[in-house]
């Protein structure tokens, strides 16, 4: 491993050739076995071998398919210039690229270029198959396959951007006989927005593998796999070319403190010799450790704080945003600490600690060359600490805390003083320590997704139940909407951090153009016309998406930012398509997403979280108890009550009871906006007659005590967007200009109004 | 088996301040025993698994794993390790985040092939009942300070936050921030604060929920919590010995 490129690690060892070249290590102790039959089950595990076996049935979990009958080739005739490949060939990591069969799917994105990384393990008597799938859009490209890379020297291994994720899958059944791979597949497919699986489905894959004649047994040039898959429906021709004989790979970067030594190799107590690497490799993993800064400054004691200061101030930037990597730290002492996984950041689980300083104890169970001895002064204790904090960061589990239980004893992932437990006098630690894996913890490294195992993407502890629930659609291999997100534009959304049931609440949304060109975007920041919509996560865990009640449709405004400028909007969000939208209390995350105006990307926020608590005081229960109404709600989401007579007493009782709070001022708005102007009926008569005098006393109500700026905000809301003309934006301005407000302030307030009227204004 | 565990806790706390519950490891019978001395969520010899509002149950897993040495104690017969157990901020986030009912159960590894469990126990989280409160509940829930108050020590932006938590609120809440900031008169008040109403040990539990001793030997911050014990009104001699033997991790006899 070594140099970085757009899709993944590089090797530096081997030889570029364009089909890659392997040794053939493992496997199921098959030389030439080109001619042998296995059948594997569910959990990958041998259940036959010799006759033919009929073809694998889809599982019955999810809805079933329409599977068409399998592909299966006819009698496998003796090749003529290429044989099966033994089976331990396919032992290792490949990129897997599918392409419909019948052209593409979608007239829009004629090219969707869909691969990942797709990784075979082959053991003495099981074969385990998952892989994690990309997708990107090429709109502009010629129809037809995507024309091949240049051929890389394995190993490598696809490592792809996060914002392409699209799906996992795993094998729940294979056959492998005379070059031919089949096999039956799960699917969970991924959301993006959510950030987590949301399906569930089922494929089939059928690849065959073959190699050249004429070349030694041991060495064999070895071509792309082909064949077809089966996925939400449709067919897809599949390439699969093999980038190493292990799974994963990942960058290490290891910084050390002055006067603290990275342990590069350590002696067993039977006297081989164990390094970091080949640690790693046991588990199928290439990692690449890189040295760096070995100075760090002295600090006797790293807090948690100070660590994540050292990895923002040392980590080196990344040059390709899609290598996984990790940094680690030979550090001093944080208490009796060997080792800590510090990051839980933003991107989480990219940084850990092994403390170098904490001392072993005189325990006759501690093995003499270790006693009283600091850790960093025991090279395979400490290896084996940074080995298991390495471990944190790919999201692996004490096996004590882990839901799948897996044995406590003395692999790897089981905490140092855990290993101690089952020392002896005879067996002392760490001379007692398993330097592997346990089963359990080798499997996630290997098969679990993408977004569990990469640095920097989930979060601790991710994966260690369920993986998702919910029945699916089917869908092609395109996966849930996945839109990509764009670079160069920034959406920030604000909502208050804590809201009371029954309050009135406001969104805003900025979007900025975060780029170095001019980008063309929508004006429509709003919650009505489908460029801008809201995902909410209830406190239960439920995901709704919240748009306003009226849909408004017409063309799509764009307009042009320069570098550095922004547009804002805003909409309430007290009643919404999922009704009142703040009901339940506790905390919910809401994030924005705008369509980027492209067709083709779109921008989110991130989360945003909002804290929202039962009414306490007399004053919130009493304006709860009003604005929880239907009709209410309705009519602070309108702007009008139209001719709900209860909706209007209860708006006048907030309005005229409660005009201090915002949610009074948004009530005697509504009345102001109803009243002002007539209703139509039916009929010649008017449905509702304007009051304007009434709705001046609402509109006074509303200015009275509060910043032009926020009856501004109020005003643009309450009127719904749909309806650019409702009276009460603009008379709300008049009335402040008359109310003599602050020059600074009735700026603030035009130009929340003119965001309203452009559906957005630009600002440098 | 003559090692018994006991998970204690008010049976109503306010969501402005965090939940710190005690777990107690009792020796009832007539010898001694070596046990674990690693009794907090750290090391994860304890493990405590909490049935929320909905019916589901996750485990309390620590937010930051950790690697540490074996420790163990031998516990005389009658001896009790007792240590308070932060139940706020875990991996996944908050762990009680809405007002409501939740049920807490524990169980200690006490050796690699004993488990001993407690019974569980229910505690009902309340909104706080004035404006104060209410305030202390929303910056408590939110994600930076509650991940300071587990780590003692102010991460991302909530120093501020933290300043304004140890100067008003509950003791509780204000020896937790107090300790997160490592002020050293602000944890002396707050445990002087904390042990008036209850006993010497409440800060000390509160103390170890998130300085295990046996981890963080040494640790200034656990002098000044004796410190303010000093300052406190005139407690039960016994007491007072059960309060540094809990900041020492190390076992008293049982009452």
């Amino acid at each position: 491993m070594g140099n970085m490129t757009g899709d993944g690690i590089h090797a530096s060892g081997a030889e570029a050739t364009g089909e890659a070249s392997e040794e053939a290590t493992s496997g199921c102790d098959c030389k030439e076995d080109a001619g042998a039959f296995y059948v594997f089950d569910e959990q990958g595990n041998l259940v036959d071998t010799g006759a033919p076996a009929p073809p694998l049935p889809v599982p019955s979990f999810g809805p079933m398919l329409p599977v068409p009958p399998p592909v299966l080739s006819p009698p496998f005739p003796p090749p003529i210039t290429a044989r099966a490949c033994p089976i331990s060939t396919l032992d290792g990591s490949w990129l897997v690229e599918f392409a419909p069969q019948g052209g593409p799917a979608s007239p829009v994105f004629p090219l969707t270029h869909i691969r990942g990384p797709m990784r075979i393990e082959v053991g003495a008597a099981s074969l385990r198959i998952s892989g994690d799938i990309y997708a990107r859009r090429m709109p502009f490209a010629p129809n037809g396959p995507v024309a091949p890379g240049p051929p890389r020297a394995m190993p490598w291994y696809p490592q792809l951007p996060m914002t392409q994720y699209v799906w996992y899958f795993r094998s729940t059944g294979c056959t492998y006989a005379a070059g031919q791979l089949q096999f039956t597949f799960e699917r969970r497919l991924w959301d993006r927005a959510a950030r987590t699986f949301t399906a569930t489905d089922a494929g089939r894959m059928t690849l065959t593998c073959r190699r050249p004649l004429g070349l030694g047994p041991r060495i064999t040039r070895l071509r792309p796999m082909t064949g077809s898959a089966t996925i939400g429906g449709r067919t897809y021709h599949v390439t699969a070319t093999k980038t190493s004989t292990m799974y994963r790979g990942c960058a290490v970067e290891v910084d050390a403190m002055t006067n603290r030594q990275w342990p590069a190799t350590a002696s067993m107590c039977t006297g081989a010799a164990v390094g970091f690497r080949s640690v790693y490799a046991t588990a199928g993993w290439e990692v690449q450790v890189t040295v760096d800064d070995t100075a760090l400054p002295e600090d006797p004691q790293l807090s948690v704080p100070e660590l994540q200061t050292l990895i923002a101030g040392h980590e080196t930037p990344a040059t390709d945003p899609s290598q996984w990597r990790m940094w680690l730290l030979v550090g001093s002492a944080q208490g009796t600490l060997f080792g800590l996984m510090f990051d839980d950041d933003a991107a989480p689980r990219e940084g850990a600690v092994g403390f170098a300083d904490p001392q072993f104890g005189n325990d006759p169970t501690i093995a003499p060359f270790a006693r009283n001895q600091p850790l960093g002064a025991v090279p395979l204790a400490f290896l084996r600490t940074l080995v298991h904090e390495a471990g944190h960061a790919l999201n692996l589990f004490h096996p004590k805390h882990d839901v799948h239980a897996p044995p406590i004893g003395t692999s790897i992932m089981n905490q140092t003083g855990d290993v101690m437990g089952f020392a002896t006098t005879a067996n002392p630690y760490p001379c007692n320590a398993t330097l592997e894996f346990d089963d359990h913890s080798r499997t996630s490294l290997i098969h679990a997704p993408d977004p569990q195992v990469r640095p920097g993407w989930l979060n601790f502890g991710w994966g260690h139940g369920s993986l998702s629930s919910g029945l699916p659609e089917p869908v092609d291999a395109d996966g849930l909407r996945n839109i990509e997100e764009a670079a160069d534009l920034r959406l920030d959304l604000v909502l208050p951090a804590s809201i009371v049931v029954g309050e009135y609440v406001i969104a805003e949304v900025t979007l900025t153009n975060a780029g170095d060109a001019p980008r063309e975007v929508t004006t429509l920041l709003n919650l009505s016309e489908g460029d801008l919509q809201l995902r909410r996560q209830t406190p239960d865990g439920r995901l709704d998406q919240v748009r306003d009640i009226v849909v408004g449709c017409g063309p799509r405004p764009l307009v042009t930012l320069a570098p550095g400028e922004s547009l804002t909007g805003r909409a309430q969000v007290f009643y919404t398509s999922v009704g009142h939208t703040f009901t339940a209390p506790g905390q919910h995350l809401v994030e924005a997403e705008l369509d980027g105006g492209d067709g083709l990307t779109v921008v989110r926020s991130g989360p945003v979280r909002v804290q929202v608590r039962m009414p306490v005081s007399e004053a919130e229960q009493a304006i709860a108890d009003a604005t929880l109404d239907r009709g209410v709600g309705r009519a602070l989401a309108l702007g009008d009550f139209v001719v709900d007579e209860a909706a209007q007493e209860k708006l006048t009782a907030v309005a005229e009871g409660h005009a201090d709070s915002d949610t009074g001022a948004a009530c005697a708005l509504v009345l102001a906006n109803s009243l002002a102007r007539p209703l139509s009926g039916r009929e010649e008569e008017a449905a509702r007659p304007a009051q304007p005098e009434a709705a001046r006393r609402y509109l006074d109500l509303a200015v009275q005590g509060r910043s032009a700026q926020r009856v501004a905000e109020l005003a643009t809301t309450v009127a719904s967007s749909v309806d650019k003309d409702a009276p009460v934006v603009e008379q709300a301005l008049t009335r402040m200009r008359r109310a003599r407000k602050g020059a600074a302030d009735m700026e603030r307030a035009e130009a929340v109004v003119a965001d309203f009227s452009r559906a957005g204004s630009r600002r440098a | 088996m003559t090692l018994r565990l006991e998970l204690a806790a008010p049976d109503r706390v306010g969501l402005d301040e965090p939940l710190v519950a005690t777990a107690r490891l009792r020796n009832d019978g007539p010898d001694p025993v070596v046990t674990s001395a690693r009794l907090n969520l750290h090391e994860g010899d304890l493990l405590l698994n909490v049935t929320r509002p909905d019916a589901t149950t996750g485990q309390v897993v620590w937010a930051w794993p950790i690697d540490s040495a074996l420790r163990r104690i031998e516990l005389g017969p009658g001896a009790v390790l007792e240590s308070g157990v932060l139940v706020h901020w875990a991996v996944g986030g908050l762990v009680m985040p809405v007002a409501d009912r939740y049920r807490l159960a524990a169980s200690l590894t006490a050796a690699p092939d004993v488990l001993v469990e407690a019974a569980p126990i229910d505690v009902l989280r309340t909104d706080a009942a004035d404006e104060d409160g209410l305030a202390a509940q929303r910056l408590l829930l939110e994600p930076d300070v509650a991940r300071s108050v587990a780590a003692a020590a102010p991460m991302g932006t909530a120093a501020p936050v933290l300043a304004d938590l140890a100067r008003r609120g509950p003791p509780t809440t204000r020896l937790l921030a107090a300790l997160a900031l490592a002020d050293a008169d602000a944890v002396r008040e707050a445990a002087t604060d904390l042990a008036a109403p209850d006993t010497p040990v409440a800060p000390a539990l509160v103390a170890t929920a998130v300085v295990p001793p046996g981890l963080y030997p040494g640790d200034e911050r656990v002098s000044w919590v004796v410190e303010g014990l000093s300052a406190g009104p005139e407690a039960d001699a016994v007491d007072v010995d059960r309060a540094r033997a809990v900041l020492s991790g190390s076992p008293h006899p049982s009452r």
